[in-house]
């Protein structure tokens, strides 16, 4: 592989000088490379550099995937651990970022990662992290928490 | 600040549908446009889907109610005398067996389907849902087994989806037929062997062994765990005991169980009556982390006309507990329990 650095800036202006290998992690930057050969820097308009940092970081670590069971094990430890550092609404940056980057990698941990973050969560609790608005009727809402009663029972009562 | 409302619909489902089946419901409550996306099939096409693993805490166990009866919707309640499943449908089969309702529970979907026989009393009737592969359709399949003695005949019949039609189907099993069960999508059990009946090619596979060799008159019965592993209870008639077997495989023409039972208890130790399970309709669960297995039945221990349905829940240490659900009407139906997976399967 070559060593060729390549500088990514986010649009808030930060710049990172990545190697080329990482930064073909990010698929977007892969198009980019394959469609002109000659590029040293590219902007990245609609991620800012505190997530783009995380980005890279996680490619960085992505970058030699080795197919062995340890080396798996290894990765997907790390994963977790990066996982751990962040909380809801940085998430919800990250899979934007790992969407429009074309990471997918990331992309299929951080869903997941959301997904079992918000498992737990009871309908007020959802709408309040996420800024959802509630747009049903008070009728309507008895109907849905009537048709979804079970759902509720599971999660509030306790197990005996 | 990102919002997660403001997430690009492929991306929320990308989240959703990693979400379990159980909390998706709450995620419904949310609002609107997640209570559409929640219930959107595309979801059923989501790879992460097919790992079952993400179904395990989807698992739910849903009994009849009261009465034998299974409400639907909201306007239609019938007696059900018999409840199969397969990939979270379920396939109730009315009292007088002149319907079959196959509904999906987790998405209040429901299909009316009009039995291909007249009832009669003396015969037997066998059923099973599945899926075909290559037309991409479930099925049932209905065996009758004809009382008109001295010779009896067996009918097969199956049922499309896709053609919502009723047809005979030629199969003739070696063996005869007197009592079975269909259990986990496509097996039932004849005897002290459990067959496949693959949906695909119409066809069974081979007998398949069972852990223990039943003795005449004695209780067998069936269960799915999680849909992924199949369990047998076997009851004694004279030594009333009970034994719990799982399997470590399943497939059509490969089975193997568990080399050591998973319960073993002696009913008679909780009572001094003849207590034995419905010899093959013994509608039961087992949960493998709580460590029991529970039986639905009626309060036969005291009753020549048992009138409630009680929960027995035995532990594999040998404790047993029950639970009265309540009166229970009809004597001629028996209350049932079926543990399934909810899924997104839709019906219409």
């Amino acid at each position: 592989m070559s060593s060729n650095k390549i500088v990514l800036t986010s649009s808030d202006g930060e710049s990172f000088e990545v190697e080329e290998v990482v930064a073909r992690k990010l698929q977007i930057v892969g198009h980019m490379l394959e469609d002109d050969c000659v590029i040293n820097e590219i902007p990245l308009q609609n991620v800012t550099g505190d997530i783009l940092s995380m980005v890279i970081e996680y490619c960085k670590t992505h970058v030699d995937e080795e197919e062995s069971e340890e080396a798996q094990t290894k990765l997907k430890t790390w994963d977790e651990e990066f996982m751990k550092k962040f909380d809801i609404k940085t998430l919800l940056q990250i899979i934007l970022a790992a969407n429009y980057l074309n990471v997918k990698g990331l992309l299929d941990l951080v869903s997941q990662t959301i997904a079992d973050t918000i498992k737990d969560y009871t309908p007020e609790q959802i709408r309040e992290v996420f800024g959802v608005e509630n747009d049903y009727t008070e009728e309507e809402e008895a109907e849905v928490r009537k048709e979804n009663a079970w759902a509720f029972d599971e999660a509030d009562t306790p197990k005996p | 600040m990102t919002k997660m409302s403001n997430l690009p619909r492929d991306l929320a489902i990308e989240v959703l549908s990693r979400i379990p089946l159980t909390s998706l419901r709450i995620i419904g409550s949310t609002c609107k446009k997640w209570n559409t996306l929640s219930k959107d099939h595309n979801f059923a096409k989501k790879p992460h889907w097919s790992t079952r693993h993400s179904f395990m805490k989807g698992t739910r166990v849903s009994t009849s109610h009261d009465r034998g009866s299974i409400g639907l919707d909201d306007s239609v309640e019938v007696d059900v005398t018999r409840v199969v499943h397969c990939d979270g449908l379920l396939l109730c089969i009315t009292k007088d067996y002149t319907k079959f309702v196959v509904c999906n529970p987790y998405l209040g979907q429901t299909r009316w389907i009009v039995s291909p026989h007249k009832f009669n009393r003396f015969d037997l009737y066998t059923n099973a849902l599945g899926y075909d592969k290559s037309s991409k359709s479930y099925k049932i399949l209905i065996f009758v087994d004809f009382f008109y003695p001295p010779a009896t005949f067996v009918e097969y019949k199956i049922y499309d989806f896709n053609s919502d039609s009723w047809r005979v189907i030629d199969v003739t099993p070696d063996w005869t037929m007197e009592i079975h069960w269909f259990a986990k999508d496509q097996l039932l059990e004849e005897s002290t062997f459990l067959i496949c009946f693959d949906f695909t090619s119409e066809r069974f596979g081979p007998h398949l062994s069972m852990p223990y060799e039943l003795y005449f008159e004695g209780t067998a019965s069936l269960s799915s765990v999680k849909e992924e592993q199949l369990a047998v209870l076997f009851q004694r008639w004279d030594t009333l005991e009970i034994e719990i077997w799982i399997t470590t495989k399943i497939e059509p023409n490969a089975v193997s169980w568990n080399s050591k039972v998973f319960l073993a208890v002696n009913m008679r130790s909780f009572t001094c009556f003849d207590f034995q399970f419905l010899l093959t309709h013994a509608s039961f669960f087992i949960d493998k982390e709580k460590k029991v297995a529970v039986v639905f039945d009626k309060n036969k221990e005291r009753n020549v006309n048992p009138t409630r349905t009680v929960a027995y829940i035995v532990g594999v240490d040998g404790s047993l507990k029950k639970a009265d659900l309540g009166e229970y009407g009809d004597k001629h139906c028996y209350p049932l329990v079926c543990s399934y997976v909810p899924s997104l399967v839709q019906l219409n």
